[in-house]
């Protein structure tokens, strides 16, 4: 187990090489002059100047590239233009808000999906079924940001019973958790019922049937267990992908999270900021991925960890 | 067919029936489908004839303070109200299906022929080669495809062609590795075989024999990455970075309305609405042609 983790950790170099040069090369074709928005367009040019050349902005990109990753390797992700504060600080400020969403979002989407998801697959095609999968349907095709206005306009603007943005008052976690752990609850819904169908047509279920367990239990102590595998994978992969903050939800609710930080960051071209982000977001992604490979070894006992590759 | 094996079929009760037949008659058999079609189809339509409908100078970008944030109904010749320019909100949603649909569009044929390309590659070829494309894929895809669209509309400044880029550079990892297993089911079929031992070269087998044998799975994607696109341009231009306004597109609508949703809701419900229908469209169009071109795949 040991050595897989290893293994996984050494994968995510070539990773995480590959997305900072890629966000690195990206950003550096955008225009303007970072040093002269950082100074204000009433700057003197040679301050202007001095502040490039500090900055290292006068370097080739490859030479900036491998400044970058030198600092990269020593913990230093630069500094925020914008707030002056270190990145990685700020985005350890950011990430517990966006932590808690996520938590909060799967909450509900997970106590929404598993039972419609099992009742739908049990009694398939009956109207439960049916409403079922037409409402994960439609929750799949709802914009976040939709939704989330939707729900300021009914709870907070009409009803005033929700605050409609920030993260300090109480129960400000509602409104967004509903509006991101709806598609999560879509999704999650439609895998369960496909991966419970596959399960109860399986012939352990019907001998566990022949011999007289009744059908509750052969739902809930059989089938389910083996039906939750890939179930949960989807669960932990999108809670890999909640980690990378929900930017149109956190916007629309202004939520102090990692996703209107990132947005913020590349809007107004805090570059080491937003590289810093990109690069903590796509390791949190990768790390979740990892956790998921090793529970998966862990529930089910037929999958071994060998190889490094998914 | 002769008389005699006609005859034989009927009295077996089962027409003798063509694949296409056979995956037409399960799509229509399945009304999740049909009701995705015929929206699909209107929302199209709508896009195609939006320069003949509207017209854009006097209709789509004309502004008109005095007639400004008009409710739906109170003046006829707004039907459905207008904005805080005074702009008409119908003749807006009209001419941004146009943007949506094409943006959409555009975005999936640029990923589903770059994806094509590197996963029928991939896995033709196997090996190193495989190796380090799909590598490749998997650092691209370590940057979820809505932060890389949003660094991308960013670096290269917002416009539909931008938007289209990437949308499109977002999911070419998605659309690879799912070409690229594809190809692996059907690179071991006979007809590939005898292809080589006609003689073909790797590049004549990859485009005539194995992506047509593809289509089925590309043509599924087709409809529901569109839908993923219309969904990310939408987002990109809510968030200020991809139409730019004066051309209208239903996220910036929404998100220019947003300021006067106390008093004018429905200048964030229309075009809300219009995304949320246009993509269950394309989800139940993508769901059903699923299930009629590949029926074990259905989940």
């Amino acid at each position: 187990m040991l050595k897989y983790i290893i293994k996984r950790l050494l994968l995510l170099i070539p990773v995480i090489l590959g997305v900072t040069a890629i966000v690195f090369f990206i950003m550096s074709l955008a225009p303007g002059d970072p040093a002269l928005s950082i100074l204000g367009p009433d700057a003197e040019p040679e301050a202007v100047e001095h502040l490039r050349e500090e900055l290292g902005l006068n370097d080739p990109v490859i030479v900036q590239y491998a400044n970058y990753m030198w600092d990269f390797i020593h913990g230093d992700l630069g500094t925020s233009y914008n707030s002056g504060r270190p990145v990685l600080e700020e985005y350890l400020y950011f990430f517990p808000a966006t932590f808690k969403l996520a938590f909060w979002s799967m909450f509900v989407a997970v106590i929404i999906s598993i039972p419609i998801g099992i009742i739908s697959a049990v009694k398939q095609y009956s109207l439960i079924d049916n409403i079922g999968m037409v409402g994960a349907l439609a929750g799949l095709s709802i914009p976040n940001f939709w939704l989330g206005l939707m729900l300021i306009m009914v709870f907070s603007l009409n009803l005033g019973i929700l605050p409609s943005g920030g993260a300090t008052a109480p129960g400000a976690v509602i409104l967004p958790a509903i509006t991101i752990g709806t598609g999560l609850t879509a999704t999650i819904t439609r895998m369960m019922r496909s991966s419970m169908l596959e399960t109860i047509r399986q012939d352990y279920i019907r001998t566990a049937r022949a011999k007289g367990v009744n059908s509750k239990k052969v739902i809930t102590g059989h089938a389910l267990r083996n039906a939750l595998i890939p179930v949960v994978t989807v669960i932990c992969m999108d809670f890999g992908y909640c980690l990378a903050g929900a930017s149109t939800t956190e916007i629309v609710f202004s939520w102090p999270g990692i996703g209107r930080l990132t947005v913020n960051a590349i809007n107004s071209q805090d570059r080491p900021l937003a590289i810093g982000c990109l690069i903590m977001t796509a390791i949190a992604i990768c790390v979740s991925n990892m956790v998921m490979d090793i529970l998966y070894a862990i529930i089910d006992p037929r999958i071994k960890l060998t190889g490094g590759s998914k | 067919m002769s008389k005699k094996k006609k005859n034989q079929a009927q009295s077996t009760g089962r027409k003798n029936i063509s694949k296409g037949q056979d995956i037409r008659r399960r799509f229509m058999r399945n009304r999740n489908s049909v009701i995705g079609l015929v929206l699909t189809a209107i929302f199209v339509f709508v896009a195609l004839a939006a320069p003949i409908l509207v017209d854009y100078d006097t209709q789509v970008i004309q502004q008109s303070i005095p007639d400004r944030l008009l409710q739906p109904g109170e003046n006829p010749e707004h039907p459905l109200g207008t904005d805080e320019i005074g702009r008409d909100v119908m003749a807006r949603l009209i001419y941004a299906a146009k943007m949506s649909l094409s943006i959409g569009a555009m975005s999936v044929v640029i990923a589903i022929a770059i994806g094509v390309f590197i996963g029928s590659v991939a896995g033709y070829f196997g090996g190193k080669v495989d190796t380090v494309l799909m590598r490749l894929m998997e650092v691209l895809d370590g940057v979820p495809s809505f932060l890389m669209a949003l660094t991308i509309c960013a670096a290269l400044g917002a416009s539909v062609y931008t938007l289209m880029i990437a949308i499109a550079v977002g999911s070419i990892a998605a659309q690879s590795r799912m070409v690229r297993s594809a190809v692996l089911t059907v690179k071991n079929n006979e007809y590939v075989e005898a292809a080589k031992a006609m003689g073909a070269t790797d590049m004549q087998i990859i485009f005539y024999h194995i992506i047509p044998n593809c289509v089925g799975t590309i043509i599924v994607q087709f409809s529901v990455k569109i839908a993923g696109g219309i969904l990310s341009a939408s987002s990109l231009s809510f968030l200020g970075l991809g139409v730019q306004p004066p051309d209208p597109e239903w996220g910036a609508m929404l998100s220019g309305g947003r300021t006067y949703m106390l008093d004018n809701p429905t200048l964030t419900l229309f075009p809300g609405l219009c995304i949320m229908i246009v993509i269950l469209a394309l989800n139940m169009l993508g769901d059903g042609l699923r299930d009629s071109l590949d029926p074990r795949l259905k989940g």
